[in-house]
């Protein structure tokens, strides 16, 4: 239970790294989270959150057409998108310190 | 598990939005007026492949021909005008009052909420608009069993939620056609631009 909480609350850092760097559709997305680094996101994951970044006006869309079948809605990361993420990222790397020093001292006292 | 409980729907149309939600995976959301949940129609429709599950109204609608807009809004006005005549008809002025009120709460969703509130209320009504057809077209309840009332009531139930989703998935459809449209009409000015 704790183990997916922390997977799901870094999944949003993830998927605004991986944006910034290079916008893309959800389905794209997900293959690429899948095969560059090895992060199986459901769906009913990655959607629920790409909406929620859109509402709270992190991501912007634009529509690009399709070689086979509808336009897609390509996702990008805004300048609110963007303070959010070096935010969350300064917050997780404080996190693995804080993991690494408790590490540390349990292997010593151990 | 608490049963949730809103009343704001009829005055909040973006509430609405909940139910036709595809990137929301629930099938079960609480109702945006009235008591318990409610299908997301968005939901099922992506789950049975019908739309992409980013294919939401709040990021569509605004792309919706005029055409396929001003359908959405008289359509339902007109087909509770004659629900209503009907109603008055066979002296049931309860259902023509209902019928009334359905026409309102459309006209309120086109007059005050954003296209996408205003498709997800036309999709609502129509639903709705099904079941009180069904309520006027019921011959006298004594004379029927408690077991075809059951079955018929299942169906208006099937083809409340059918009618809900065929509008949702018709403006999702339409919305993306008009945006292909678009997307090409630019391609070919830039085309164009860079030829000349």
């Amino acid at each position: 239970m704790a183990e997916s909480q922390l997977r799901k609350g870094s999944i949003e850092l993830v998927v605004l790294s991986v944006l910034q760097q290079s916008p893309t559709y959800g389905a794209h997305l997900r293959s690429m989270l899948h095969e560059g680094y090895g992060l199986d996101v459901s769906s009913g994951t990655l959607y629920p959150l790409l909406s929620r970044l859109r509402k709270a006006r992190m991501l912007d869309i634009e529509w690009e057409p399709s070689p086979s079948g509808p336009p897609r809605k390509v996702y990008s990361v805004n300048d609110k998108g963007r303070k959010q993420r070096a935010q969350l990222a300064r917050e997780f790397q404080q996190l693995v310190r804080v993991v690494e020093q408790l590490e540390q001292s349990a292997s010593i006292d151990s | 598990m608490r049963i949730p409980i809103n009343f704001r729907g009829f005055l909040n149309p973006e509430l609405q939005l909940n139910e036709v939600d595809p990137e929301n995976p629930r099938l079960l959301v609480s109702r945006s007026t009235g008591i318990g949940w409610n299908l997301n129609t968005g939901a099922l429709a992506a789950r049975l492949g019908l739309i992409r599950p980013d294919d939401s109204l709040s990021d569509l609608a605004d792309h919706l021909p005029r055409w396929w807009m001003a359908t959405a809004r008289y359509l339902p006005s007109a087909c509770s005008a004659g629900l209503g005549i009907a109603a008055l008809r066979r002296s049931r002025p309860q259902i023509a009052v209902l019928a009334a009120a359905l026409a309102w709460w459309n006209r309120r969703a086109h007059t005050r909420g954003s296209a996408a509130e205003a498709v997800a209320a036309s999709a609502n009504v129509a639903g709705l608009q099904v079941v009180v057809l069904s309520a006027l077209a019921r011959p006298n309840s004594a004379s029927r069993s408690s077991s075809t009332s059951q079955l018929s009531g299942m169906l208006v139930l099937l083809a409340c939620v059918a009618v809900r989703m065929a509008v949702e998935v018709g403006s999702v459809k339409v919305a993306l056609r008009a945006i292909e449209a678009e997307l090409a009409g630019r391609a070919e000015q830039k085309e164009r631009e860079n030829h000349v």
